[in-house]
């Protein structure tokens, strides 16, 4: 296994609560990665420190085998992130949001931009204020996409989305994005949606993974008529 | 990498301004409205509203633009986005404190420039420059170091909190607070370390203490933790604080040693000598000779007299017994070149009727002929006067009965030998009266000629001895007059200016009064005609109260006046009819002038130094 993302005993506390306790994982590289936990269970807080918004209390993070500190910026160009509500300067119009983010990425191509914009039906004059968070959901998309990303780190993107757009999202656009091979880490704890798309399966649960392996054993040795839903209940509950 | 930052600056400059474009727009408003009434000619409107501006709008601007320094990242919970971008955290800071800093100063280039432009209005502006402290202040200089400062403490606070109203009023108490316990402890040094006036850089250093506690929180601190976060801030902030504190302190120090410790003080102009003391003894500068010399290693001063061959030297020395300080004073009569003629007082051996006292105020008839000098018990407070003649002999003890709050201060002599007094009466229930007497020694006669004196240190005897000016106020139309009074005839002349005076200054040879006013207006005073014989409004002028602005040069035919422009002093001459006869450029800024004839001399007190100009020579020469 190529592990383009490798993440060694991470230690997160809020107060006194221990958010994430020594977790470990790695994401191979040009595989969908589902990440399943409940609320509260830290997978945005996983993500964030992944992305270096906020600061870890112990443990390693390596892309690309090279050591990520907390305030390194260069592997962050590589790095698309779509956030749980995805959220923009509201006063920007498409176009300006686009030009803006466009200045962090050396590697940004307008012209996939523009493609996308057209693809998803985003008019480039519309303000964000006005938009649906569907049509948020798809600009955090192509603002992700256009930068070339190596990896595209998803958190719980599909929740609050309508139903056309939830499936029009898992199952072409999503579909799309690995077909270039780019490393998908879907983290939602609406499990049962990740059921068709994902490679790998990671429960998170008391800040630790309690299960980590390819989606195909998983299934193989829990039996083919589980769901995700049950296989996760099962897990969560032991 | 260079040109990536270069585009992301730009993008974001286009990103702060268009966010806080209201305010910027609300600015340019007030200052189109201000050009407006400008164009209009309407002086007092413009001084109003351009006082307003420098003081208030620009900083509260400034406050405004820094508290909702990360409102949109807050208000669209866009941190998030914005921190996980390829960008280092102190640089989405300081891209972010740039342009809107930048906004701050546009504003204020704007203003600058209608000043330089419209006409009048640098000369109106020019009211608002203020003396603080020791230090005199441009109103332009300062209102920009006070902006910016808001907008610092303020987008430091703004990491902090969503409502950038709370930033707003918490930088206004934090800003007051801080300034308030700088000036405490400017006020304790001061007291405590003469010289050591000012806390160097801290103007500028505590700022910084919170733009460093902000990019630091910013930088390593958990954005989604308001507490972690304020914890975090204060921490930091409070280290940085205490750090520019010691630093300041220290810088002070340094500079107060290799400065401070040789600061004048006690400077004496009289006719042909200069007299000051540092720590290193009284010292006198002589005009014809062109030399200053020591005349003693005691901290002394030299009184103000009109005698022309004889001075008073008072000294003293202190010891500490416990944790107060016993003062030994010594009163001389010395020759003008400061060589000794005889000791008159000695507050020590135990048994002389002066033991244990303190000297507080004296001085000379003009016919160096008799002493007049002002005892305080510091036991309890009470004072005395006493006489005594130039020979030492026929001292005369007065009032033995004054009350312990009661104060008296000796003003001047008059031709025929009688002493013009303050006495400053103090009731806890009526509070503080002051009042200007005459007092026979002879005759022991005391005679009241005028009461509810303002501004005490204004009363000045003429040089004739006849006259003498003070300012009192009417509680009829409850306002400021200045007063003349004939000191033999007892006739009074009522000057009703409609202002504050802030100087008064007798001609030295003839019997003419200048004075000014705060509203940078200067007058003068003729007891020929019992008129104002000029008054003029003189922008240039930089008025102060507490150190003389003008004074009489040439025998009593002109006048030198201080001016400023910007940092740099200028002196100007002026006619009896206030008509400017020339502006001589000052080597540097000052804050005191003092006429010896046709020698002018400045008293630069923030660098400590004392510069002569011959007027005959055209040449500034350093004496101090």
């Amino acid at each position: 296994m190529t592990a383009i993302l490798k993440i060694n005993h991470l230690s997160k506390k809020y107060g006194r609560t221990q958010v994430l306790d020594r977790f470990t994982m790695e994401l191979e590289k040009g595989k969908i990665h589902g990440l399943i936990g409940k609320n509260g269970e830290g997978k945005t807080t996983l993500i964030r420190i992944i992305m270096g918004i906020i600061p870890k209390e112990s443990g390693e993070i390596y892309y690309k085998g090279r050591l990520i500190r907390f305030g390194d910026t260069s592997y962050k160009k590589e790095i698309g992130y779509i956030a749980e509500d995805s959220v923009f300067f509201d006063w920007m119009t498409v176009t300006q949001f686009l030009a803006f983010n466009a200045a962090f990425y050396p590697r940004w191509n307008q012209s996939q931009a523009d493609a996308y914009l057209k693809r998803l039906s985003l008019s480039p004059k519309i303000r964000i204020k006005s938009m649906s968070r569907g049509m948020k959901l798809k600009l955090g998309l192509i603002a992700a996409l256009a930068s070339n990303p190596e990896i595209l780190l998803l958190d719980d993107p599909t929740s609050g989305l309508d139903v056309p757009t939830r499936q029009d999202f898992l199952n072409h656009m999503i579909g799309e994005i690995k077909a270039k091979g780019t490393t998908i880490l879907f983290a939602t704890h609406m499990v049962h949606e990740l059921e068709s798309i994902i490679q790998r399966l990671s429960i998170l649960h008391n800040g630790r993974l309690i299960l980590d392996n390819d989606f195909l054993k998983i299934k193989k040795t829990q039996g083919k008529n589980h769901s995700i839903e049950e296989i996760f209940l099962k897990h969560v509950s032991e | 990498m260079f040109q990536n930052k270069k585009l992301i600056f730009k993008h974001f400059f286009i990103k702060e301004w268009k966010e806080k474009s209201l305010i910027f727009f609300l600015a340019v408003l007030f200052l189109a409205a201000l050009t407006g009434i400008r164009f209009s000619g309407q002086d007092e409107l413009t001084m109003y509203l351009s006082g307003m501006f420098v003081w208030f709008f620009l900083p509260f601007s400034a406050a405004m633009i820094g508290s909702s320094g990360f409102y949109h990242e807050y208000k669209n919970n866009a941190w998030i986005y914005l921190l996980s971008r390829p960008v280092r955290k102190p640089v989405v800071w300081i891209f972010k404190y740039i342009p809107q800093l930048t906004m701050v100063l546009v504003i204020y280039g704007i203003f600058l420039f209608l000043v330089l432009v419209l006409p009048g209005f640098k000369e109106i502006l020019e009211v608002f420059n203020f003396s603080g402290g020791l230090f005199h202040y441009s109103a332009l200089s300062s209102s920009l170091l006070i902006s910016i400062t808001a907008f610092s403490l303020a987008f430091s606070l703004s990491i902090l909190h969503d409502k950038p109203f709370i930033i707003f009023l918490t930088t206004i108490f934090t800003g007051a607070g801080i300034s308030f316990s700088v000036n405490l402890y400017s006020d304790f040094l001061y007291r405590n370390y003469y010289g050591m006036n000012n806390l160097i850089g801290i103007s500028y250093l505590w700022p910084a203490a919170f733009i460093l506690g902000s990019l630091y929180t910013f930088s390593r601190v958990d954005f989604s933790q308001s507490k972690a976060k304020l914890i975090r801030f204060i921490l930091v902030t409070a280290s940085s604080l205490i750090a520019a504190g010691v630093i300041s302190t220290g810088l002070t120090l340094v500079d107060w040693h290799f400065r401070g410790r040789d600061y004048m003080y006690n400077l004496t102009v009289r006719s042909n000598d200069v007299f000051f003391r540092t720590k290193k003894g009284t010292l006198r500068y002589d005009r014809l000779k062109d030399k200053t010399t020591r005349i003693t290693r005691r901290r002394g001063r030299v009184d103000a007299s009109r005698s022309r061959d004889k001075a008073l030297l008072l000294t003293y020395d202190y010891h500490q017994e416990g944790e107060s300080r016993k003062y030994t004073y010594t009163l001389k009569l010395i020759n003008s070149d400061g060589s000794e003629i005889r000791k008159l007082v000695r507050t020590q051996p135990p048994g002389t009727p002066f033991t244990g006292l303190r000297i507080r105020n004296f001085d000379i008839s003009p016919c160096g002929q008799e002493i007049v000098f002002i005892t305080e018990d510091p036991r309890n407070s009470t004072m005395k006067l006493w006489t005594v003649r130039s020979d030492g002999s026929g001292q005369r003890e007065f009032f033995p009965d004054i009350h312990e709050l009661d104060r008296i201060s000796i003003i001047g002599w008059t031709s025929d030998n009688r002493i013009i007094l303050m006495v400053v009466k103090r009731s806890p229930s009526q509070g503080t009266e002051m009042s200007l007497l005459s007092f026979d020694p002879d005759h022991r006669a005391l005679k009241r000629l005028a009461s509810f004196i303002r501004k005490p240190h204004l009363c000045s005897v003429s040089s004739s001895g006849k006259f003498a000016a003070y300012v009192y106020f009417d509680p009829t139309s409850e306002e400021e007059v200045l007063e003349i009074a004939d000191l033999f005839s007892g006739s009074r002349k009522e000057i009703h200016l409609g202002g504050s005076v802030q100087d008064i200054q007798w001609g030295k040879e003839t019997d003419i009064l200048v004075f000014t006013l705060e509203t940078n207006r200067v007058g003068i005073f003729s007891l020929k005609t019992g008129k104002i014989s000029a008054f003029e409004f003189i922008p240039a002028a930089v008025l102060d109260s507490l150190f003389p602005s003008l004074d009489w040069i040439s025998s009593d035919q002109k006048l030198a006046l201080r001016g400023q422009n910007h940092e740099l002093g200028h002196i100007i001459i002026m006619d009896r009819d206030l008509e400017v006869q020339e502006i001589i450029d000052a080597p540097s800024s000052f804050r005191a002038v003092y006429g010896m004839d046709r020698i002018i001399l400045i008293y630069n007190q923030t660098d400590n130094q004392l510069w002569c100009y011959d007027m005959d020579k055209n040449k500034w020469k350093k004496i101090y």
